[in-house]
């Protein structure tokens, strides 16, 4: 049968079975190799960066008026290989400088990866749940949990996550409305970051930065130009960006040597202060190996990223290329 | 009556929002209980979606639907996950908790995630066989997500796609979703209106 075919008509009869194996190979491959990927630095993630290091020079500057800053992980598991990258950078940059951060999730299947990803990073700079940061679970309904963030969260949430009594954690006491908070950072594949434009910076005017898939952040680019976002990571390579600011900013402040100050974290601090519901304050080699990767998570993703990128160009163009040829062989008959 | 006293309330409760939101001073003294209230009205909505959930499947395995084994899934699953999850919830540290962390972590994480990668073949298969450049509309798509591609992976030589992907971004992106979120905006108000003076019912469901 094959044989009387004309080379196009073969291309374009190539089975999906072999096009989805080629995928498979150009994604697992780069993973297999433990490809990294640098990429360049955008104004739009470097604006984030700058704010949360305005931030952090605020809170030197006036210990007494500290701002914290506000992470919403509207996200679910389906999107959390481009946006937890985006997550860990965030929060290791503001653990990094001290800066408190308030969490929660206004979606119920984000819940577990918010308050994971928190203690997760929280653990490899020692900070103490509820001093230095609180997940306080599910903003549900979403529009006024974060109307209640222009009075007091409190009243929204008598509980966190964890089930603490809110009116006793000491992070909640400083940081309970907007007038505490430096920058509200949105991190999501859903539509919630307008949500976040429309109230948070619309009616109390406070300053937005986003973290989206790559599919939905060209429907964000409007609200950078207006100011209403002051920031946006966009896919796995804004993630990337802020990664490679965050790894550079750490070495400086901490070394190089990741392993060595992981392990000499905890020496000599009073760990009664850490509970274990949250994190241990200690780390197996486990541990150790896993925080590492995670430094770089969106620069390794990158790699598989740029590679399938590739590789459905050549099929665009491959598949063109027959159909065009297919079209001028038809019009010669 | 059955269907005015819904609008009734509808046009009284959009009416106390608008004010609000044009008052400051009766916003700052009522903003917290009418917050209360949505929050408290939304707890309804979760248990009539439960109860509709509830129906739906049932009603399908009474009548002996084919896809009846879905039903027992989805009920199976809403049983284990409830149950395991308060009885968790109350019980810090127990066999319950570590549970619905692992039916979370182990059975919703890889089954979310797997759904969203299937995308990448799915994208692979469709770029291949329906991605033409048959008119110029098409081909300058064609060539815009070229650029945007290479871009969003540029390196060394290939930079110069990242400077062009970036302004494709920030130009022709911006001034296209401009366009479309201002239609999408006065939709909206139009709409809103129409349902606060009572115009569109469809909300209140069955015929008119």
């Amino acid at each position: 049968m094959m044989a009387g075919k004309k080379w196009f008509d073969r291309l374009l009869a190539i089975p999906k079975s072999v096009l989805y194996f080629g995928m498979l190979l150009v994604v697992v491959l780069p993973l297999l190799l433990n490809m990294h990927i640098s990429t360049y630095v955008t104004d739009e993630v470097k604006n984030i960066y700058d704010e949360m290091e305005a931030i952090y020079r605020h809170n030197t500057e006036n210990p007494g008026d500290k701002k914290a800053i506000f992470i919403a992980f509207d996200f679910d598991p389906a999107t959390m290989a481009e946006l937890d990258p985006m997550a860990f950078a965030i929060l290791r940059h503001a653990f990094l400088r001290d800066i408190p951060v308030l969490g929660w999730s206004g979606l119920t299947t984000g819940i577990d990866l918010g308050d994971t990803d928190m203690h997760y990073i929280a653990k490899d700079y020692a900070a103490v749940y509820g001093e230095d940061y609180v997940f306080l679970g599910y903003g549900y309904p979403f529009v006024q949990a974060v109307i209640a963030l222009a009075t007091d969260v409190k009243t929204f949430f008598a509980n966190d996550k964890a089930g603490n009594d809110t009116a006793e954690l000491p992070i909640l006491q400083k940081y309970y409305n907007f007038n505490s908070i430096g920058l509200v950072y949105s991190i999501s594949g859903t539509s919630y970051p307008e949500s976040w434009v429309t109230y948070a910076n619309g009616l109390y005017g406070k300053k937005v930065a986003v973290g989206s898939t790559a599919v939905s952040a060209a429907k964000y680019y409007p609200f950078l130009q207006t100011n209403q976002m002051i920031g946006l990571m966009g896919g796995l390579k804004g993630a990337a960006e802020y990664e490679q600011m965050v790894e550079r900013l750490e070495t400086e402040l901490s070394g190089n040597d990741v392993e060595g100050y992981l392990r000499a974290l905890y020496d000599g601090r009073d760990t009664g202060r850490y509970e274990s519901r949250y994190y241990t304050p200690s780390f197996s080699n486990e541990e150790i190996r896993l925080s590492i990767a995670r430094r770089s998570m969106a620069r390794k993703g990158m790699a598989p990223q740029a590679t399938a990128h590739f590789y459905v160009i050549i099929l665009i163009i491959i598949g063109n290329v027959a159909y065009f040829a297919k079209l001028r062989e038809s019009k010669k008959k | 009556m059955k269907r005015q006293i819904p609008i009734i309330i509808t046009f009284i409760f959009a009416s106390v929002g608008i004010i609000l939101q044009l008052s400051p001073m009766l916003k700052d003294r009522f903003i917290d209980p009418v917050n209360s209230w949505i929050a408290s009205i939304a707890s309804f909505a979760v248990i009539i979606g439960l109860a509709s959930l509830t129906r739906h499947h049932a009603m399908k395995i009474r009548r002996k639907h084919k896809d009846m084994f879905y039903s027992y899934v989805t009920f199976i699953a809403l049983i284990v996950m409830t149950s395991v999850s308060i009885v968790g919830f109350y019980n810090p540290g127990s066999m319950w908790q570590l549970l619905g962390r692992n039916i979370y972590n182990f059975v919703l994480v890889p089954l979310n995630a797997t759904m969203f990668a299937l995308l990448a073949f799915y994208i692979t298969s469709a770029a291949y066989r329906a991605f033409r450049a048959r008119t110029w509309l098409a081909g300058t798509m064609l060539v815009a997500g070229f650029i945007v591609m290479v871009g969003r992976v540029a390196f060394g030589p290939l930079m110069i796609f990242g400077k062009v992907t970036n302004w494709l971004m920030l130009v022709p992106n911006t001034a296209a979703m401009r366009g479309i979120m201002f239609g999408v905006g006065l939709g909206m108000v139009a709409t809103s209106i129409k349902i606060m003076l009572g115009i569109e019912r469809s909300y209140l469901g069955g015929g008119e």
